[in-house]
């Protein structure tokens, strides 16, 4: 993947928040001191291996083509697998193997093999129980990004063995879609599982302007909710602080504010269920 | 070779919009130096995002500067590329945004609508156009290709215009506005030291000043007596100075405090100055 002329591009995703990114930097620019690493995001919330697979799937397509590093991993130091995923489009991801990979490789063209992070000789000399991001990941990303080949990772393992996530669904019902929230996004933008054309299959076709009810049943503690808005194609279409349902920019259905925050406003999180209709 | 710069400045936060764009950039202009202005900008401020930029960009090398604060996404506003007379290319939504560091990297020499698809990602959303067209045009830009093949030109007359707020020079007064507030909660206000000698006299450390912010917005009049200062540390830890910053504009502070906090006062607030 490394030649004379390009440097090596590792990008780099966490949830380490600010001070370990720079440790496994350092340690990645001992193997490769030219790389070009991308930090994606280091504040994916803590533990939430969802968060992190929505993250690397909304960045990975439009990363150059590299050795991605992405490190959620509530099961540290346990039996869990550590992998090196070679894709379509010719990128190596590495990390867990909990399911955090699975859907950006898909994106990129679908795992075409897979290899467990076993060899010592490309970790840190010293493993840690409680921090593979320094001591096997970002060693072994870098190793990769210079040129090490990914079968002399360790043994090769079967695709179909790899950890996926559970991936929520909508349910095309007559005149509802029954879906739920998969990301709240950093401008308090409410992304639900399920496409637009999947809504258009509930409820038929959806033009600009056309008004839409969205039911969210009592859940967690928090009461039943019903928001009234409009199907749009932007933002600035409605007027400030009103709601609007539109496609985002990764083609799902997104409430979000006007130059507002929904998430907080409805006090929406991920997992909620939630009943689209007709006005 | 010598490396494109390209600077980058949004409201888009800590998560991991910035970096995507990032990528575009480096997929196309793989060897840009990117510079990261700030992601902080708060959300939809297009004059806060327009006086950061104003305020960095003189210290930037000359380059391609990526700015993305940008309510209007997806709407009818145009998307635009500005050439200065410094050399530079600032690209972004044509709301404001661009244009005060348009003025100090010596004035925009011409302006085009971004709108050659080929410079841009094959799919377009209404709603990441920083991702789309922005980062995109940004890097061909900085990896060479001509400033005239971003699109159509546009007279300079019809872009959307953002003027801050200059002071007026009275006769022992000076009356101006807070420009800006920074992470520490210093107050910057609009104007200069000069400004401020040719309304009360020279200025020397110590002079002990008025600041009177006159009722505004259903917030009372507030009034504080504040020394001239060169630098915080020159006045006890916890009370107000008021000093030339390192921009050369007015602006108050609290040694080792917040400003903005002790005073209660926000952007755009009216500020008199006079001698106490």
């Amino acid at each position: 993947m490394s030649s004379a002329m390009t440097r090596p591009v590792i990008t780099f995703a966490t949830d380490f928040g600010p001070a370990a990114p720079a440790v496994c930097r350092g340690v990645m620019y001992q193997i490769a001191p030219d790389a070009l690493i991308i930090d994606i995001n280091h504040q994916i919330p803590r533990f939430s291996i969802r968060d992190g697979a929505a993250t690397l799937v909304f960045a990975l397509p439009h990363m150059p083509i590299g050795v991605h590093v992405a490190v959620v991993d509530p099961g540290v130091g346990t039996e869990r697998l550590g992998v090196a995923l070679e894709v379509g489009r010719g990128d190596i991801l590495v990390g867990p193997d909990n399911g955090l990979l699975m859907s950006a490789a898909e994106k990129l063209g679908g795992v075409v093999r897979a290899h467990a992070l076993e060899n010592a000789a490309l970790m840190r000399p010293v493993v840690t129980s409680s921090f593979h991001g320094r001591d096997i990941f970002a060693p072994m990303a870098a190793h990769l990004a210079m040129g090490t080949p990914i079968t002399s990772v360790g043994r090769e393992v079967d695709i179909e063995a790899l950890v996926r996530l559970a991936r929520p669904q909508a349910r095309i019902r007559d005149g509802v879609l029954e879906t739920e929230i998969v990301q709240v996004m950093i401008y308090g933008n409410v992304t639900f599982a399920g496409s637009p054309a999947d809504l258009e299959s509930a409820i038929g076709a959806l033009e600009p302007g056309r008004q839409v009810v969205l039911e969210f049943p009592a859940h967690a503690g928090e009461p039943a909710i019903t928001e009234s808005t409009i199907w749009e194609r932007t933002f600035g279409r409605v007027p400030l602080g009103a709601s609007l349902l539109m496609e985002d920019s990764e083609g799902q259905l997104s409430l979000a504010d006007n130059q507002g925050n929904a998430a907080q406003r409805l006090h929406l999180s991920v997992d909620r269920p939630v009943r689209v209709r007709p006005a | 070779m010598k490396r494109p710069v390209i600077t980058f400045l949004t409201d888009f936060g800590p998560e991991s919009a910035p970096a995507i764009c990032r990528g575009v950039m480096l997929s196309i202009a793989r060897d840009a130096q990117i510079v990261d202005i700030s992601h902080s900008v708060r959300k939809y401020a297009i004059r806060d995002g327009a006086y950061l930029l104003w305020t960095a960009v003189q210290w930037m090398p000359v380059g391609v500067h990526v700015v993305v604060v940008d309510p209007g996404v997806g709407t009818d506003r145009h998307g635009i590329a500005i050439r200065t007379a410094r050399g530079d290319v600032l690209v972004g939504p044509d709301n404001g945004v661009l244009m005060p560091a348009a003025a100090i990297l010596g004035g925009a020499t011409e302006a085009r609508i971004l709108e050659n698809r080929d410079l841009m990602l094959a799919t377009l959303t209404s709603t990441f156009h920083g991702r789309d067209i922005f980062a995109p045009v940004g890097a061909h830009l900085a990896a060479g290709r001509p400033f005239e093949s971003v699109g159509r030109t546009i007279d300079l007359d019809e872009l959307v215009p953002l003027d801050f707020p200059t002071p007026v020079v009275g006769h022992g007064v000076l009356e101006t506005t807070v420009l800006f507030v920074d992470s520490f909660g210093n107050v910057r206000l609009a104007g200069f030291p000069a400004n401020l000698e040719a309304a009360i006299g020279p200025l020397v450390s110590g002079r002990s000043l008025l600041l009177e912010f006159p009722a505004h917005d259903g917030t009372a009049m507030v009034e504080a007596t504040v020394p001239w200062s060169r630098t915080f540390g020159e006045r006890p830890i916890g009370t107000l100075l008021i000093y030339p910053n390192s921009f050369g504009h007015l602006a108050i502070a609290v040694n080792q405090g917040s400003a903005a906090d002790l005073l209660g006062v926000e952007i755009e607030r009216p500020i008199r100055i006079r001698p106490a």
